[in-house]
């Protein structure tokens, strides 16, 4: 177990220090950087030198790639070039909204997918059954953002029952929630599909088990043989729920865009085209580290779920 | 089944429509019209228009043309890219496969979005660009199917004794273990595509993909986003062609994968 | 019908609704705020450190200046409540006024000294260091008297100092390093409360503004890239302000009684470069065929929403923009003369457009489509907006034709100065006589003198063509009808909550 333990977080180490390298290296050789960009189109040529130095870029690649590696290594991120203040900050400033809608998104896709599988499940070749199947392969083929636009038009635009706007002023308060729940469907709703498939096709394999048909054939009550399957099928959906925790994060990118929520996904985007290197390797370091860990809780479950994998 | 063939039909339908586009549909995609801009649905223009006045049901078309093609190509250079490396590391062994399996790997333990965006970002927007970043994050799912089996065709029988009769490995390889799993890698190719085609949709919406004034059904959606409210059909319509090829992908898909386990 | 009546009462009804929730929870029914959304958001609201016309327009409320930018574009008193400038144009002395820093600490002369000072300081590195670069020294003569000197006569100093760099900070916080970048401290008519990124800046009325307290007691910025959510959050009443109306809008705003539709210059000049160092655009005529290649009163109504053209390097409404200058005339067929006498046949050109400006990649559109119609032929490639200023702007020049606004300046240096040397600016554009009569523009200080030195200035920009011309949009905003009062500082394009009310 030890051993197992050791080898894995050598493993994050290392794709952690091979990820960052690369964002590090990629971004650096895309034209332009951040003192162009802050010295606009005012700014000579001396005066663009003058604020790269002042913001740490005039050094050689190698001494700002051991800075930067330094940094890490101490727990810092580095300060943003375009907020003039700690990467920490930076995040700890947005993170919040991204967990909101992703914490929303989840438990959709948990009450529709869940929801869903069982009552397909349950009834094999029904009409909720067909319904299900359809869904799951339908909502997949969605393109995520499209269907956002859906969204806004109807319920927004149209019927005016959601605000058209991301966040209200204040921010992140219960009143977001509202502001948050045509994003978080919008989000949900492919995932709800996952799911749901998963589901159904965990009870259909309890439903042939044995226990199962030794419980009917002894007479247990309908309702006690659901519970049963229910209590048994739902273990096995749980990895795939760590899952898709760890791809919510980053699948928020998008959807904050189009309904303009200041969260991670407008951080990355707006430090990319900032060429603000602290803030895109920061969101980098974080989704990688949430994403790792995620998946490893994604196999404790599955070891658990499935005592066969359980190999230590 | 009748997923199947519906996926194909669909898929038929959406490909036609946009290959014979300058045939069925012979209006430039390009061509303003300042004296109509956003114009509704009418007969002139079944998708209305946008805000330069241009025909949005050419540009759905000409743009389900690049869309479809990047998505294929992608799908096609991730399937051989895994695939080939996959074979090769099982036949091989030995330090490769384990430098191999340990690259992809690290590629599996990236967040699949952030890796493309990064590379896309980095690489500058573009159809040629965005085919090798979808190749790349695409290629670790094929990397392990193919090495795994590879991995135990190679041990099966039947390619045993042909080692015996003196067959060389490689040959092996091709002769016997290839054709047994092609149909499982063109099971997940039809699901990939299903995912690369709106992957590549998200990626033009962000600005990072095909650029202007070249049309793609992300590029076009992008556009109609900021006049939603003016012209909602120019983003209801593209994004209807988007999501139909799409959902054929996603039919023959899941109908095949069905029938396959059903065989198995 | 029936269907449309029981929808929109179903919606009043959910109005009343949230008005009474929202209402509770404010728990005041007085208080006034007025909500502005704008498109674009600031960098950092350290006015030293920043070009982003954005971070000026949200500062504006938060800082002052010496001298500021009135609503007819003349440049009055503001924190100096009157400036001599000394004979030999070699010092400017400023006569503080009594005002209150948001801190409460009292405006003295050591503020103006340590602002400028750390203006000046390299480590500040502002992109606006050259606009002060004459200042030799800045001295507080007494509490309420600075005294600027110069190495060379600087008329053009008066308008940076007038301009959202020219903010004057708190000498204490300058001194503590204070983080005015994220904490904004000024003596502004607004206290800066909060910024959330992408999201919203909260201000304050600030009670002891020097002009008087703001007449609402708060001002909520909110960043809204998309016109179309602007215009919905504007008719929905959830903002009272918006500064984007795409032009398929203005109809619909003009009709509806609640709201109204501000159509003021812009100080933008919009124009499509030129590389002249590309032996096929070497030609003057090539550039003049393309200025009448191009209709630019529609590019400016389909991609900017309507404005003036101009034809030279200058912004339509500036005083400096000479009367004698007419815009070049759309006529394909003069173009295609003019091509023809230039020899110049089958053209294919490189067009690159910086994103995300939506409408410079619009325009580029256009102007593609409308030299083809003349036999030339450009490639459009969109490019970030850092690569378009580290390789098209800056370093190689990397472009054939490109499309840009350039920012208003309230002297003509800001915008001129450069433009007569290869080197120095991005059409390559060199006139060497030009460039001497830009050299004596910068330090002429008889006002008749210097305009006609720039009236040839421009006479040559519109001659040699560097640029397709394009013209000055109207910057057109929407607000709700009730508000008054509020208005957009010509030429430096900034918003002023001072007078803001609703009726």
């Amino acid at each position: 177990m030890t051993r197992y333990l050791v080898g894995q977080i050598f493993s994050f180490l290392v794709t952690l220090w091979v990820v960052l390298t690369l964002v590090f290296l990629g971004m650096r050789a895309l034209p332009g950087d951040a003192a162009t960009i802050l010295g606009g189109m005012d700014a000579n040529a001396e005066q663009i030198a003058v604020i790269r130095e002042r913001l740490g870029l005039a050094g050689s690649l190698a001494v700002q790639y051991s800075d930067f590696m330094g940094g890490i290594v101490q727990g810092d991120l580095g300060d943003s070039l375009r907020e003039r203040r700690p990467v920490t900050a930076v995040l700890l400033d947005r993170l919040p909204v991204t967990l909101a809608l992703a914490g929303m998104a989840f438990v959709l896709s948990l009450v529709i997918g869940i929801g869903l599988g069982l009552l397909a499940g349950l009834a094999p070749g029904s009409i909720i059954d067909r319904f299900t199947t359809l869904f799951a392969t339908a909502a997949l083929a969605l393109p995520e953002f499209w269907f956002g636009f859906l969204l806004i038009l109807l319920f927004a635009v149209n019927l005016g029952w959601f605000p058209v706007l991301g966040l209200p002023p204040s921010g992140l308060s219960w009143q977001a929630s509202w502001h948050l729940l045509l994003p978080a469907f919008t989000l949900a709703l492919p995932r709800s599909a996952q799911v749901a498939r998963l589901t159904r096709a965990q009870v259909l394999e309890q439903r042939m088990s044995d226990y199962v048909r030794t419980a009917r054939s002894k007479g247990l009550h309908p309702r006690g043989v659901t519970r049963h399957i229910a209590a048994n099928a739902l273990p096995g959906v749980l990895p795939l729920l760590a899952l898709e925790l760890g791809g919510l994060l980053t699948g928020t990118i998008v959807v904050e865009q189009v309904f303009g929520l200041p969260g991670l996904g407008a951080t990355i985007l707006g430090g990319i085209s900032a060429r603000d290197y602290p803030v895109v390797q920061g969101v980098t370091v974080l989704a990688v580290a949430v994403y790792i860990g995620v998946n490893w809780i994604a196999d404790l479950l599955q070891a658990v779920a499935d005592p066969r994998l359980r190999t230590v | 089944m009748t997923r199947v063939r519906f996926g194909a039909v669909l898929f038929a339908i959406v490909l036609l429509s946009t290959v014979l586009a300058p045939i069925l549909r012979p209006v430039d995609p390009l061509e303003p019209n300042y004296r109509s801009t956003y114009a509704g649905v009418s007969a002139e223009h079944p998708l209305g228009t946008d805000r330069l006045g241009r025909d949005v049901l050419s540009r759905a078309l000409a743009g389900g043309r690049v869309s479809l093609t990047i998505a294929l190509s992608a799908t096609a250079l991730t399937i051989l890219l895994g695939g080939a490396l996959g074979s090769v590391a099982a036949t091989v062994g030995g330090a490769v496969d384990t430098a191999l399996s340990r690259f992809f790997d690290a590629l599996l333990a990236f967040p699949g979005f952030l890796l493309v965006l990064l590379v896309v970002a980095m690489l500058g927007g573009g159809a040629a660009q965005t085919v090798l970043a979808l190749g790349v994050a695409g290629s670790p799912i094929y990397f392990r199917l193919a090495r795994s089996y590879a991995r135990s065709e190679l041990r099966s029988e039947y390619v045993t004794a042909a080692i015996a009769l003196g067959a060389s490995r490689p040959r092996q390889m091709i002769r016997h273990a290839l054709p047994n799993f092609v149909g499982s890698i063109l099971v997940q190719g039809a699901s990939t595509a299903a995912t690369f085609l709106l992957v590549e949709a998200s990626l033009s919406y962000l600005g990072l993909g095909v650029p202007l004034p070249t049309p793609s059904w992300g590029n076009v959606l992008q556009e109609s986003r900021a006049f939603l409210t003016r012209q909602p059909w120019a983003a209801v319509g593209p994004g209807l062609f988007l999501a139909a090829a799409s959902l054929s992908f996603q039919f023959v898909a899941d109908g095949m994968r069905d029938k396959l386990d059903r065989r198995s | 019908m029936e269907l449309a009546k029981r929808s929109l009462s179903r919606r009043s009804l959910a109005f009343a609704l949230a008005a009474a929730i929202v209402g509770t929870l404010l728990g005041t029914a007085s208080a006034q705020t007025i909500t502005m959304a704008m498109a674009a958001q600031p960098d950092t609201l350290d006015p030293q450190v920043t070009s982003a016309t954005a971070a000026f327009q949200v500062s504006k409320s938060i800082y002052d200046t010496l001298v500021e930018v009135d609503r007819n574009g003349d440049i009055v008193p503001a924190l100096a409540q009157s400036y001599e400038v000394a004979e030999d144009s070699l010092s400017y002395t400023f006569h503080l006024t009594e005002a209150t820093f948001h801190d409460g600490t009292a405006l003295d002369a050591q503020d103006v000294v340590a602002t400028l000072q750390r203006m000046l300081d390299p480590e500040t590195a502002s992109p606006k260091l050259s606009e002060f670069a004459a200042i030799t020294g800045v001295e507080a003569t007494d509490d309420r008297t600075v005294v600027v000197s110069l190495s060379q006569p600087a008329p053009a100093l008066i308008a940076s100092l007038a301009s959202g760099w020219g903010a004057i900070l708190p000498s204490e916080k300058i001194e503590s390093g204070h983080d005015f970048g994220n904490q904004p401290v000024g003596t502004g008519p607004f206290a800066f409360v909060e910024w959330q990124r992408d999201n919203s800046v909260t201000l304050n009325a600030f009670a002891d503004y020097y002009q008087g307290a703001p007449q609402v007691d708060q001002v909520v910025i909110r960043f809204v890239p998309d016109s179309a959510v602007q215009l919905q959050g504007l008719t929905t009443g959830e903002f009272d302000v918006i500064d984007t109306v795409a032009s398929a809008d203005q109809a619909t705003i003009e009709s509806n009684a609640d709201l109204a539709l501000v159509r003021d210059p812009s100080g933008l000049a919009l124009v499509a470069a030129i590389n002249t160092r590309r032996e096929a655009l070497a030609d003057p005529r090539v550039r003049q065929a393309f200025n009448h290649a191009v209709d630019s009163q529609t590019v400016l109504d389909v991609a900017y929403g309507g404005g003036t053209p101009i034809g030279t390097f200058m912004e339509a409404g500036s005083p400096w923009m000479p009367d004698s200058i007419e815009p070049f005339a759309y006529d394909p067929e003069r173009a295609q003369e003019l091509l023809n006498e230039a020899g110049a046949s089958g053209l294919s050109l490189d067009m690159a457009l910086p994103q995300p400006y939506e409408n410079h990649i619009q325009a580029g559109q256009m102007i593609q489509d409308y030299l083809s119609d003349v036999g030339v032929s450009a490639e459009i490639r969109i490019v970030e907006w850092g690569v378009w200023l580290s390789d098209v702007y800056g370093g190689a020049h990397d472009y054939d034709l490109t499309v840009i606004g350039h920012t208003g300046k309230l002297d003509p240096t800001g915008r001129l100065d450069g433009y007569a040397t290869e080197a120095d600016n991005y059409p390559g554009f060199d006139d060497p006589e030009m460039a001497a009569w830009l050299e004596s523009g910068s330090q002429e200080t008889d006002p008749d003198a210097r305009r006609q030195v720039y009236t040839n200035v421009l006479q040559r920009m519109h001659d040699g063509a560097p640029f397709i011309y394009i013209g000055t949009p109207d910057r057109v905003h929407a607000r709700k009808a009730s508000l008054e009062g509020f208005w957009i500082t010509p030429m430096l394009d900034s918003f002023d909550f001072r007078t803001a009310h609703f009726e």
